[in-house]
């Protein structure tokens, strides 16, 4: 039960601020992709950190809020296709392109420095 | 005020749909193909291109719309697990399970985007000329 609510309060509050922070540069920049990759790649480096410190191994609450719940939510998957699909609907290849390797290679090569610099930290 | 309080519900709730989803499939063996997170994944981004394809003929009022894109659709879907697996599952040895885990999450996401946004948006362009 305790499991559920942990995820759940994690999960609305990284919604919540994912949709604040793509509000901000929709409002700044006009388009809804920056903010978006912006939350992606913090969020994923972000969880890299949290699974590769030894501590959290053992914080079972920790990882439910934190990771499952928070950071879960904050990144997304199905905006960026969405976005993506749009993109190639719109024929903008290159724009596509970029944001799709730009998505992906950046949040691979985030998320292996977060996991190597969590592992470094012994607390 | 309305909408944000929507998106936090959505993704709560997202989040929890994505917590079911891996306590029903398990968590994977080292080295395994991460299923759970492949499954929120390609589900999610299907609906999101259903849900796109419906708001293309008939707009939903903003809160709904949020509460199922950006809140429920967001909270389900999750970019930060699949690239923690996928660099957990070369960081283990297993390069060809990584890579495979990282192109088929990408290639599902795409097509079942794509292939949403069309289906729906034949269906309910259809459904409106019929009502008129």
């Amino acid at each position: 039960m305790t499991a559920f609510l942990l995820v759940a309060l994690g999960g609305g509050a990284g919604a919540l601020l994912r949709y604040a922070v793509q509000r901000a540069f929709i409002a700044r920049t006009g388009q809804p992709r920056a903010g978006t990759l912006l939350v992606n790649l913090v969020g994923t480096f972000a969880l890299g950190l949290l699974l590769g410190l030894p501590l959290t191994a053992e914080n079972r609450a920790a990882q439910l809020l934190v990771g499952t719940g928070f950071l879960g939510g904050l990144t997304t998957f199905s905006t960026v296709m969405a976005q993506l699909a749009e993109l190639l609907r719109a024929k903008r290849w290159r724009t596509a392109a970029g944001y799709g390797l730009g998505t992906f290679v950046c949040a691979l090569l985030l998320a292996a420095a977060g996991y190597a610099a969590g592992r470094c930290i012994f607390v | 005020m309305k909408t944000s309080a929507c998106v936090a519900a959505g993704g709560a709730l997202g989040a929890l749909a994505r917590y079911a989803v891996a306590l029903a499939l398990g968590a994977p063996e080292s080295g395994a193909f991460p299923s759970a997170t492949f499954t929120a994944n390609a589900a999610g981004c299907l609906l999101i291109g259903l849900l796109g394809g419906l708001l293309a003929n008939r707009p939903l009022p903003e809160a709904l719309r949020e509460f199922l894109s950006t809140g429920f659709l967001g909270g389900f879907t999750t970019l930060s697990a699949f690239g923690v697996e996928t660099v957990r599952l070369a960081a283990d040895g297993y390069a060809a399970m990584a890579f495979a885990y990282a192109a088929a999450s990408a290639a599902a996401g795409l097509v079942a985007a794509s292939a949403g946004y069309a289906l729906a948006k034949a269906v309910f362009r259809n459904a409106r000329e019929d009502a008129a």
